[in-house]
């Protein structure tokens, strides 16, 4: 007999829907799964097998073929088991008058019978009510993901047994109840708040700039100067996600697999990867099934790249044209996957190979040509798209002793949301002043005579090279914003220069 | 295509000999010159002396037609403008030095080389204040005397920087043109070339040797009326080139430095054996008899206290500016910024400003 059942494949973020047929024909006792499965699939047999045993149903013993259908799309994971399993158990008629045409079911067994989490879950659901899929089965331990979905039926369901009863209708079982979003968040689950980092007053105010107009910022100091702390405190003064936004970051992240048991993640993303991070890594990357790298990852939130300059050259190459397009096209030889990845970037580097240039407690050993040939590991095309670049201080025993640390995240998130608001009003959308192309600096970013004095003048003394232009006006804009100015003024014009030390010729 | 007088292409042909050294170039042009009776015995014996290879080269190219075309035909191809010893347009007071150049290879405004020429020299790790007050002072100085620099990072490129807009400076290279050095110096030096001149003793496909900077050091001091040292550590080719000055009779002018500084003590030891305490251009023009008139930037009272704080308190951070001035961080950043631009504060890094 033929027995056909749904299940859903993903192709980057986008789910296809999968056809799993089982038919059992008399014949010599075999088992033959078709339709491009990968070893992960294949496997499926022996899990398929022991956990019918162990539900105590029987698993056929003729010629057995399953198809995942359509043929020519690579199968990939394991939430193949469980449509698998059904459908072997409709084939071979053990499911007497039940109805499972319009049920998509994801799922892992276990060799009990149990079902086991799987990643993707939340994409898969969405792709799949897109495409007018309403029920659903999936493990129970990814019963979260389905919880911010309004207008389904999700079952999460433990085993293999409560499947068949539910499919059988021999129990009833209740859908996952719908919960809403709220991102009424406690910064505290931040774990850090701008009023612990003592000092820094201007690297501080530089971070509200930078968040505020969505600008890309690289903190340069001593080591031990606290430039991680810093950067860990950008997602508290970030505004909070939307739901949109958070169901954007969720999906990526369950198809990465690093959900842990999440329903959907509220807060700011805040991605880590260490300097010995590969441009797979950092990218995306992978054969049959491409994931998501850590700037999809950061999607929505902050990549945080500590000590820049020890990066690999084409793992740093490889950010610029997703820090331009906020996406990411990942083609390999199995295909070709887009994700997502508008990320605000924010690097660090010490000033010079020993630490200490410009530190007034200790001497700087490196020669004028060791400090060039260091900064020159970060390309010019990558640091023009970094807006704001600050220097952070040395901290002395007496300032980390000091009680005073200033201002709360709060606070400063409430300055950062009005200037976005603005900001929001002027493109007509959810963009920043950071997205500005020449045209819109044109129109939104007219100079009074007087400034462009003013920055005619910083360009003699200081020596800024022409590249520097239009990032300091895009700044200015930002600081206006935020002084809640119309135009930009000569003060704001003068405090963008102050944040340009890389730019300056020698 | 330039035009050279008989002694002058001698001069350059004869400087092409890269085997030979000063005195055989001399003894060169005079064995040749067939008017210069006593002269030529001796120097035949000179040049006879230098071995049968070498005396047979010379011997057929020096007088040769083709040879002298070629070797001035590639020079004006690639631009240079060659000033000899002999030529009007020598320096006059390079003239008097020991062993003047034989020819400088120009690039640029040769007749930089006809007016007054001042010296600064300095330290690779020049302190981030005292290479702002090196290009403030040599932006002052090219307005009334061409500045003269070597190519170095710190100090020199600052005196570069500084006089650069007014066109008035001479960079003195330290080997020929194909080999410079820093090799990042490419961009500043074709500046250099479009605005000011660029000058070097050696043919220009001559390689840098470590010999040569002392060497060069000797015209950046000979071709000079003083020289400003902006910053020497004990050991340094600042101080070569201000011995130098001292013994061409030059006036040697130097930057005070605090105690501490490395790249101030050979500076500070200077002033101590007679050298003139330079604190700005006023100290250098009355040495020379001439007028300078300093021009008053008008300030806002917040500039005002937050300059007179800085001269008081010497390096400070913005923080401690702010808190002093009575302004927030960022608006001292903005007051800042408007001094940095008008040249009055200097950044030294770690968030730290100092005036100048």
């Amino acid at each position: 007999m033929l027995a056909k059942v749904k299940s859903f494949a993903l192709i980057g973020l986008n789910g296809v829907p999968v056809e799993v047929e089982a038919d059992i024909n008399r014949g010599m006792t075999s088992y033959e799964l078709v339709g491009l499965p990968d070893a992960a699939v294949k496997e499926s047999r022996e899990r398929v097998n022991s956990a019918i045993l162990n539900s105590r149903m029987h698993f056929p013993v003729n010629r057995l073929t399953v198809n995942l259908a359509p043929a020519d799309i690579k199968k990939e994971g394991s939430h193949y088991d469980l449509p698998i399993a059904l459908a072997i158990l409709k084939a071979s008629e053990q499911l007497l008058g039940c109805n499972t045409d319009d049920i998509v079911m994801l799922g892992e067994l276990a060799l009990d019978g149990s079902i086991r989490p799987v990643s993707g879950v939340l994409p898969a659901l969405i792709s799949a009510k897109k495409q007018g899929y309403t029920r659903f089965i999936i493990p129970f331990a990814n019963a979260n993901e389905a919880a911010y979905i309004d207008g389904i039926q999700a079952y999460a369901l433990r085993s293999l047994s409560e499947a068949v009863d539910f499919v059988t209708g021999r129990a009833a079982f209740e859908p996952v109840a719908v919960k809403s979003f709220s991102s009424a968040l406690k910064n505290s689950r931040y774990g850090t708040d701008m009023a612990l980092v003592k000092g820094q007053v201007v690297a501080k105010r530089a971070l509200e700039i930078a968040v505020a107009g969505g600008h890309n910022i690289l903190l340069s100091g001593p080591p031990g100067a606290g430039k991680t702390m810093l950067a860990r405190c950008i997602p508290t003064i970030m505004p909070d996600l939307t739901f949109e936004e958070a169901l954007e970051v969720t999906q990526i992240h369950s198809v990465a697999g690093d959900l842990g048991g999440e329903g959907i993640i509220s807060l700011r993303p805040f991605r880590t990867p260490h300097h010995t991070a590969t441009t797979a890594s950092l990218c995306g990357g992978g054969n049959v099934r491409i994931r998501p790298g850590e700037i999809s990852k950061a999607h929505k939130g902050v990549l945080f790249l500590d000590e820049l300059p020890e990066y690999s050259r084409s793992a740093l190459e490889s950010l610029r044209q997703p820090l331009e397009d906020k996406v990411i096209t990942v083609t390999r030889a199995g295909g070709a996957v887009t994700f997502p990845a508008d990320f605000m970037l924010c690097a660090s580097m010490n000033p010079c190979p020993c630490g200490n240039y410009g530190s007034s407690y200790k001497q700087c050993t490196c020669t004028p040509a060791q400090i060039r040939r260091y900064r020159a590991k970060i390309s010019g095309p990558l640091l023009d798209r970094i807006d704001l670049q600050v220097e952070v201080d040395s901290v002395k025993y007496e300032e980390l002793a000091a009680e005073e640390g200033g201002e709360s995240s709060a606070e400063v998130k409430k300055r950062v949301e009005r200037a976005r608001a603005i900001q929001r009003e002027r493109f007509g959308g959810p963009y920043t002043n950071a997205n500005m192309g020449e045209g819109q600096i044109k129109k939104f970013c007219r100079l009074s005579p007087e400034c462009e004095g003013i920055l005619r003048g910083a360009f003699e003394r200081l020596a800024l090279s022409a590249r520097a232009r239009s990032r300091i006006i895009k700044v200015a804009r930002t600081i206006a914003d935020l002084d809640f100015s119309a135009e930009i003024k000569p003060e704001h014009i003068l405090e963008a220069t102050s944040y340009r030390n890389f730019d300056v010729k020698e | 295509m330039m035009n050279y007088t008989k002694t002058q292409c001698d001069a350059i042909v004869a400087d092409s000999f890269g085997e030979l050294n000063y005195k055989q170039k001399l003894a060169l042009m005079c064995a040749a010159d067939e008017k210069n009776g006593e002269h030529i015995k001796y120097s035949d014996m000179l040049i006879k002396s230098l071995g049968g290879g070498v005396y047979n080269k010379l011997n057929k190219l020096f007088l040769s037609g083709d040879y002298r075309s070629q070797v001035i035909g590639r020079l004006s191809e690639r631009g240079f403008a060659c000033v000899t010893l002999y030529s009007d347009g020598y320096p006059r007071l390079l003239k008097q030095i020991p062993v003047p150049p034989l020819v400088l290879y120009c690039r640029g405004r040769v007749e930089l080389l006809k007016g007054d020429c001042f010296s600064i020299v300095g330290s690779r790790r020049t302190p981030a204040a005292t290479l702002a007050a090196c290009r403030k002072i040599a932006g002052e100085i090219a307005s009334k005397m061409t500045v003269v620099t070597g190519i170095a990072d710190g100090a020199d490129t600052a005196a570069i920087r500084g006089a650069l807009a007014s066109g008035n400076i001479i960079c003195v290279l330290p080997g020929g043109y194909d080999y410079l050095y820093p090799t990042s110096s490419g961009p500043l030096i074709a500046e250099l070339e479009k605005s000011g001149l660029v000058i070097s003793e050696w043919p220009p496909h001559t390689a840098v040797q470590r010999y040569m900077f002392t060497v060069r050091n000797r015209i950046i001091a000979g071709i000079s009326r003083g020289v400003l040292v902006a910053s020497a550590p004990k050991k340094s080719g600042a101080l070569i080139t201000a011995n130098y000055a001292a013994d061409y009779g030059r006036e040697v002018f130097a930057f005070p430095h605090s105690l501490g500084v490395s790249a101030g003590e050979g500076s500070n030891a200077l002033i101590k054996n007679g050298a003139f305490l330079c604190q700005n251009v006023l100290d250098i023009f009355s040495s020379f008899g001439l007028e300078y008139k300093t021009e008053e930037k008008t300030l806002s009272a917040e500039e005002d206290k937050i300059i007179s704080f800085l001269r008081e308190n010497g390096q400070s951070h913005i923080q401690d500016i702010a808190k002093a001035v009575g302004i927030r961080v960022f608006q001292a950043v903005t007051t800042l910024s408007a001094l940095e631009i008008k040249g009055l504060v200097v950044r030294c890094g770690g968030n730290t400003y100092e005036a100048c």
